[in-house]
């Protein structure tokens, strides 16, 4: 109650008087007056029209209150409002195309913007994240730097630049729960100080102790919040409670944040303490391989931290071989460097093309209101000889134009979600930070802004070229404004030129990817792949038996012509350092060159349909044999042996390793993923060598099954004979025709992306043009007129318009091409065999853009044709 | 009948201030009271009068309430605040500062410049 009072006073005390209020007290304060005046002598009459000649009218008097108490401005900004929306309201085709542009504009920008805010500028969830730094060496067998223990501890001792530097295993590693009913999850291997360094505190628990860390302490771990959250209902007493992890006890430790993620960005389910003996792996004796993160000092950036670590580095570089030396680099660079490492430059991208959207989409907006100011000039001269000074008028204009932006503001914002989910759902899993993309406050305010700036823009830019307001703005001919239009449609038509040549540009290329030889038949081919648990597959003599019995099984399934297992599939490989690969009884190749290297059973050439160059393939008696084989591809043969037979050659891949004898030379496939140069590669037997299946990752094989069967029969047929082996495997079957599709879905994606902003750019530019061509042709009516009475024909007036518009055509595109060919280098890391100056796509851009453009400029010109003189004449 | 004095700007809502001061007040009787005051030679400028009365108003520095005046006609009546009453003795200090000030100046003789 007191609280309410207090309320009430504390409004009576801010609140206006009100109306009645004001007036009654200026009327009595009147009839007082008034009343001394009749005393005085005057008539009544005369004493009633002195008082309110001297003290002023009793209905004038609220706005005068108004005005002293400082709420004057806000009345006639309500004034405006008002008078804006009636404005709008009689001119409700203008106010829809107005507010649909840019909402068009707005929308896009604010989905491209909730996407991209992720990768460039939101903090990312570590605190003061801005400091952190991830630290390794560099090597082309790597897009990641990584680091070895023994130079890790090495440098953490001697360092100046960080206050803390931590690591955490280079690889995470499947591992099964196993304590009720089992399930694959992904285990990471992290240091004791890892959290801590991150700034991240569990949401229960507490970090890993020094304890937790040694060799043979007894397991601890930690849950994601994902994995507490599905398995164990968000408990908190799972805390000290024990679980089993591949058939071994550990006690839960704690629970991470539910926005925790690696500094890697790999997706985890489980932290572990990396339990090393550091003083053997200090002496190197115990190798560890490792991802390297650091908090800067404050006060240092990333730069000065590599300039003081290179000391160290040269020392660390010093145990390399010496002709590695030149091609590893010491890497210092931000956390979101590292994570976005892939995406930044499409993201600039996306921003830049979305900025030029926008513009386009405002640029349409301002001619509009340009326009309807050109028509409403009789209204301003009217209230300018009412009083209204420039300042009035812009005001007015200003609201009018923010009114249009706030409501396509909103309008712009539910597109915004429409096209957020629609991209969302077109993304690819490599852009996962896409899934992060989310309409929230910091995203809308930015929208608040950019529809401001919008609004601004369309309410000034009309009075800009208006000299000055008055009776001569009505008889004046407003010669300066069509030109201000004309320099829109010309920056319209620019932007939609360069916007159209990055998306020919991505096209060319997504049809290159689309059509490359990948040098496999990939036709009728289904892959399975399998994942092995590491605890029932302990042995390799396991994984050997069930491979093998696998491909038996899938051999006898009919219409089945060729089964292979292989430890990875085209167009993917394994990258190796090359220069440890030696021809037997020659010293090493020295090379900064990768090598691919792929483990298969005998049937992978034929499953693959691969063709064999030279020799012959693997056969099955080299499965049987124990000599060491190896086939290599013809990028491999020209490199090792430009002047000599390769075959019967002895290859020694490892430095201590077998050395094995060159049976084939198999044609080129690509290794390297869908766009990279194929590598030079070599393929060894998976056969009756078992150290062969222990030293590949053969936890994890993918059979390549080729069968006349379509996906939708065989399918059943394969699992159930997968099932009948081992019903425990989850396997992955899909058509490989399919999987090299989604390998494409990236670089389609960005097509798309741009494809879309560059349509939207090239219909705002031909409704622009098309609206400037219109504008001319009926300004110039009366022109017309004379003209076609004069004699001239039909021709000769479509061919004036046209000619105009032509100009704006020419000069917009011609400026747009050079802007094009000026920013395309931008593009080139996302182009794959085409140069961002490919003359055939500008080409297409230039025919497109004119075909268009003539379109948009050839109906008003028709319309200007069939004017009939007699009307033209008469025209106003 | 002695000679009119223009009133310096912002120096009529002091003069409100002080009328208020003496006792409550409704608008018209403030503009008699000052005239009153100053012998009749301040016109006030009718339409900035209740302009001022109205700021001042909005600062606290006076209240209006409802009341009767003398021939029972309902009239608003002003108080001084306590805010008023500081900020009318603030003006006054300072008003008589500079007046003195500016007198002292203009009553200087050429031979003591």
């Amino acid at each position: 109650m007191s609280l309410l009072a207090a309320i009430r006073k504390l409004w009576q005390s801010i609140a206006p008087r009100s109306h009645s209020d004001v007036e009654e007290e200026f009327r009595s304060t009147l009839d007082a007056y008034q009343e001394d005046l009749i005393r005085q002598g005057l008539a009544e009459e005369e004493a009633r029209r002195k008082a309110r000649i001297d003290l002023g009218q009793p209905a004038a008097q609220y706005e005068t209150y108004r005005d002293a108490i400082g709420l004057r401005l806000f009345d006639e900004l309500g004034g405006d409002i008002r008078y804006g929306l009636r404005a709008l309201r009689r001119n409700p085709g203008f106010a829809a195309v107005a507010v649909l542009t840019l909402a068009l504009g707005i929308g896009v920008t604010t989905a491209i913007l909730s996407i991209i805010d992720p990768v460039l500028f939101r903090p990312l969830p570590y605190a003061n994240s801005h400091r952190l730094v991830s630290v390794g060496f560099r090597h082309a067998v790597e897009p990641f730097e990584f680091m070895f223990g023994n130079f890790y501890y090495d440098w953490s001792d001697h360092q100046t630049v960080f206050t803390e530097m931590t690591a955490q295993s280079a690889v995470p590693r499947p591992c099964d729960l196993t304590d009720r009913d089992p399930m694959r999850l992904t285990c990471s291997y992290v240091h004791q100080n890892f959290l801590p360094t991150l700034g991240i505190r569990p949401v229960v628990g507490s970090n890993f102790t020094t304890d937790d860390v040694l060799p043979d302490a007894p397991l601890t771990v930690m849950l994601s919040y994902e994995l507490w959250k599905s398995r164990y209902n968000e408990q908190p007493s799972i805390v000290n409670q024990v679980i089993e992890i591949d058939g071994g006890k550990a006690q839960v430790k704690a629970v991470l944040p539910q926005d925790f993620e690696m500094p890697s960005a790999q997706p985890t389910d489980l932290l572990l303490p990396k339990q090393v003996d550091v003083s053997a792996v200090r002496a190197g004796s115990v190798p560890e391989n490792m991802r390297v993160f650091a908090r800067l000092k404050s006060g240092i950036t990333a730069t000065q931290a590599d300039a003081s670590l290179q000391p160290l580095f040269e020392q660390s570089l010093r145990s390399a071989p010496p002709q590695m030396r030149s091609d590893i680099h010491l890497v210092v660079r931000s956390l979101r460097d590292r994570q976005m490492h892939d995406v930044l430059p499409v993201a600039w991208i996306m921003l830049g093309a979305v900025v030029v959207v926008l513009l386009v989409c405002c640029a349409n907006a301002g001619s509009l209101f340009l326009a309807r100011t050109a028509a409403r000039e009789q209204e301003f001269a009217i209230r300018a000889a009412l009083g209204a000074g420039k300042r009035r008028i812009l005001r007015q204009t200003l609201t009018e134009g923010l009114l249009v932006s706030l409501v396509s503001a909103v309008v712009g914002c539910i597109l915004a979600e429409a096209l957020l989910r629609t991209f969302i759902a077109l993304a690819p899993d490599g852009l996962s930070f896409l899934r992060k993309a989310t309409l929230d406050l910091r995203i809308l305010v930015a929208t608040l802004v950019v529809a401001v700036a919008c609004g601004i823009a369309c309410g000034l830019l009309p009075v800009l070229g208006l000299r000055s307001v008055g009776i001569a703005a009505r008889s004046a001919q407003p010669s300066n404004r069509p030109k201000l239009r004309r320099i829109l449609v010309v920056a319209q038509i620019a932007s939609s030129a360069v916007l159209l040549s990055g998306a020919v540009l991505l096209l060319r290329s997504l049809n290159n990817i689309d059509r490359q030889d990948l040098g496999v038949n990939s036709n009728h081919v289904l892959t399975v792949s399998a994942s092995l648990s590491p605890r029932r597959y302990n042995t390799t003599e396991k994984r050997i038996d069930f491979f093998r019995r696998a491909i038996a099984a899938l051999r006898g399934i009919p219409g089945v012509t060729s089964v292979a297992m292989t430890d990875s599939l085209p167009p993917n490989g394994t990258r190796y350092w090359y220069s440890s690969m030696a021809i037997a009884g020659k010293p090493p190749l020295s090379s900064e060159d990768i090598v691919s290297a792929r483990a298969v059973t005998t049937d992978y050439f034929n499953a693959l349909g691969i063709r064999i160059v030279r020799g012959r393939g693997f056969s099955d008696v080299d499965a049987k044999s124990t000599e060491h084989l190896m086939v290599i591809n013809q990028k491999l043969a020209a490199l090792m042996f430009p002047d000599q037979d390769p075959l019967g050659q002895q290859i020694r891949p490892e430095k201590d390793g077998p050395s094995y004898r060159v049976i084939g030379i198999a044609a080129d496939v690509r290794n390297d993923g869908l766009t990279q140069q194929t590598l030079p590669e070599y393929d060894t037997l998976l056969g009756a060598i078992p150290d062969e299946w222990t030293d590949r990752n053969t936890y994890a094989g993918t059979l390549v099954i080729r069968s006349a069967l379509s996906t939708k029969t065989a399918a059943p047929w394969i699992r159930q004979r997968v099932e009948e082996i081992d019903p425990l495997i989850p396997i992955e079957l899909h058509s490989m025709q399919a999987e090299i599709s989604t390998l494409a879905n990236r670089p389609r994606f960005e097509t798309a992306l741009l494809g879309f902003f560059a349509a939207t750019g090239l219909l705002m530019a031909s409704i622009g043009l098309y609206g400037a061509t219109a504008y001319t042709a009926t300004r110039r009516t009366h022109e017309i007129g004379i003209r076609t009475a004069l004699g001239a024909t039909r021709i000769d007036v479509m061919r004036l318009i046209m000619l105009e518009g032509l100009r704006l055509v020419f000069l917009g595109g011609g400026i747009g091409l050079v802007a094009a060919l000026s920013t395309a280098h931008v593009l080139r890391s996302l182009l794959f065999e085409v140069g961002p100056y490919d003359p055939m796509s500008f080409v297409c851009v230039a025919v497109l853009l004119a075909f268009i453009a003539i379109a948009a400029i050839f109906v008003p010109a028709m319309r200007a044709m069939r004017v009939d003189p007699m009307v033209a004449l008469r025209y106003e | 009948m002695t000679k009119p004095v223009e009133l310096p700007q912002g120096t009529l809502e002091m003069l409100i201030l002080k009328a208020v001061s003496l006792g409550p007040l409704h608008g018209y009787g403030i503009l008699l009271r000052i005239q009153q005051i100053s012998g009749e030679r301040l016109e006030i400028l009718q339409g900035s009068f209740y302009t001022a009365i109205y700021r001042l108003e909005r600062r606290g520095w006076i209240k209006g309430e409802w009341g009767e005046s003398e021939n029972n006609r309902r009239a608003r009546f002003y108080s001084l605040t306590a805010a008023g009453t500081r900020q009318l003795k603030a003006e006054t200090a300072k008003w008589t500062d500079m007046a003195a000030v500016v007198a002292g100046i203009l009553d200087k003789k050429a031979d003591e410049i």
